[in-house]
């Protein structure tokens, strides 16, 4: 796949519905106390990870995308054991995405899609039931 | 130690054992009511070279913690032979798919309106579910040969993720939207009350009982102590036989890691960052690190002081990756981590299971279940009894008490 090397990390795009996507450098070591993706997932994967919520419209009412690295949630994205990955809304629909791990364990709802959003991720079989309940009681 | 299990395919959502009985929800609130006397039995018959085991492990626990069993196994012919029968059905059961049906007393829809549930208890015969639409209730008729379950009532709106029980008290913990309490549920102190709930805590993950004391885990590692005030009764109280009871909980809470110290010397000094999760069994507190370490805390309680740490050991090491959740059987401490289930006793670490699962459960408070995990998967519902291999050699002292 491969990107391009910009000032903040690596550009990659566009995703299946056309956007672009920055795999920053500060989710990627340069800010420890940001979130940090886990060595085990390479820029790359960061991306395809994103390509699958942007190509299955993982949304939330907030604008926020968000998508894990497998069914189970047994792909650790994240340093702190993180199984989560949050794709912030973007000021501008111009604007380049940027994504990083999150634990509703770690920090509660605001890191966590909405309840209905994960009982539709259930429903839709993108995430086990078990993986689901885990969210949903915010013990990962 | 060794671990018997049973296990029944099919799509459950939780399971309780409580009075003779194997408590089973499924798919959209729907409550199959199983006769542990029936798998007693069907246990027998399937291993007689067991008997009469089946009913010790699965129905009454109580009696191999009785002084009379512990004197009987002395006789180390005896332990021996008591050995060989949990090998036998052990062996038997293993890998042997059980219909639940085979043993089902009664089945009801109990009406509760939720997608998911997420935690359940029985407190004083009454049903708890706690799911993303909040908490319902279900009283149910113990005394009848056959249970009958009411309609379920909703007590709740807020998402609850768990629920705890004791001294006529129930505490629901529900996120972001707080802890909350509901003092002589029963109306066992004949207050005259309206039942509300009084919001304790802003946050909370889970609440459990530190001697007649409320724990707040306001996240997965930070345990709050909030004081209580109790009234012991002349007589007991409900189906639980409770004979004390809360009349009051403070408003504020103190976090165990300020608590004052025994010893200073005995008391490991934790950072907080550095704490994966904690749990209590009663006064007992269990810390795992982040580097995969186990410590024991105790709370102690000495008369007209404020609660202390008295001491703080490591019991174990090396096992990494986050907890999910802890329980307590009579034999150890009972492990939920993200792809098994484990039991930490005087042993060592046993595996239990090894899937992910959909909820856990023990029964410390129970006389008859203390030695039992009911533990439900996407595949089914696992019935396992603990039981000590160690009554053959030497008595060791537990590591967890009883």
């Amino acid at each position: 796949m491969g990107g391009t090397a910009n000032a903040k990390g690596i550009s990659y795009g566009p995703s299946p519905n056309g956007k672009k996507y920055d795999s920053l450098d500060t989710h990627r070591g340069a800010n420890p106390n940001k979130s940090q993706w886990t060595d085990t997932v390479t820029r790359d994967q960061e991306f395809e990870i994103f390509c699958v919520s942007d190509e299955k419209i993982w949304c939330c009412d907030k604008g926020h995308y968000w998508s894990v690295g497998n069914p189970q949630g047994t792909t650790v994205l994240g340093t702190k054991g993180e199984r989560l990955a949050k794709f912030p809304k973007t000021q501008n629909d111009s604007d380049p995405w940027h994504g990083y791990p999150v634990s509703p364990r770690l920090r509660g709802s605001d890191d966590s899609p909405s309840d209905h959003f994960i009982k539709q991720w259930i429903s839709a079989g993108a995430i086990s039931e078990t993986f689901g309940k885990r969210l949903l009681r915010c013990s990962i | 130690m060794k671990v018997i299990q049973l296990f029944f395919p099919g799509t459950f959502e939780d399971a309780f054992l409580y009075r003779g009985r194997l408590l089973v929800v499924g798919k959209e609130s729907r409550l199959k009511v199983v006769s542990l006397s029936k798998i007693a039995t069907y246990l027998e018959t399937m291993a007689p070279s067991a008997i009469p085991l089946p009913r010790y492990l699965f129905m009454r626990n109580d009696w191999l913690a009785d002084p009379q069993f512990q004197s009987l196994i002395r006789n180390s012919e005896i332990a021996n032979l008591f050995v060989k029968c949990v090998d036998s059905l052990a062996t038997r059961v293993k890998d042997v798919e059980l219909d639940l049906n085979s043993f089902l007393e009664t089945e009801c829809q109990l009406s509760a309106t939720y997608d998911c549930l997420l935690d359940m208890t029985i407190y004083n015969g009454r049903i708890y579910l706690a799911s993303d639409s909040g908490l319902f209730h279900c009283d149910v008729d113990w005394d009848r040969q056959i249970v009958e379950a009411k309609r379920a009532e909703k007590r709740f709106d807020a998402k609850c993720i768990h629920t705890s029980a004791k001294y006529g008290t129930v505490n629901i913990s529900c996120g972001t939207e707080g802890l909350f309490s509901s003092i002589d549920e029963f109306d066992f102190q004949s207050r005259g009350q309206e039942h509300t709930w009084k919001n304790l805590a802003q946050k909370s993950y889970r609440s459990d009982w530190c001697s007649y004391d409320l724990v707040n885990y306001t996240n997965y590692s930070l345990p709050e102590l909030f004081r209580t005030k109790h009234q012991k009764q002349a007589k007991t109280f409900g189906i639980e036989h409770e004979r004390n009871l809360l009349t009051e909980v403070d408003d504020s809470s103190i976090s165990l890691w300020n608590l004052p110290h025994t010893q200073k010397t005995a008391t490991t000094n934790f950072n907080s960052e550095a704490i994966d999760y904690v749990y209590n069994a009663n006064q007992r507190f269990f810390v795992h690190t982040k580097a995969g370490h186990f410590y024991e805390l105790s709370v102690r309680y000495i008369q007209r002081q404020d609660p202390k740490i008295s001491k703080a050991r490591s019991i174990a090491q090396n096992h990494q990756g986050s907890l999910i959740k802890t329980l307590t059987v009579r034999h150890g401490a009972v492990i939920e981590t993200f792809d098994s289930v484990l039991l930490l006793s005087s042993q060592g670490i046993t595996t239990l299971l090894s899937e992910p699962v959909l909820s856990i459960r023990t029964f410390p408070q129970s006389k008859q279940y203390r030695n039992i995990i009911a533990i439900t998967t996407e595949k089914g519902l696992w019935i396992q009894s603990v039981f000590d291999d160690t009554i053959t050699s030497a008595r060791q002292l537990s590591l967890f008490g009883t």
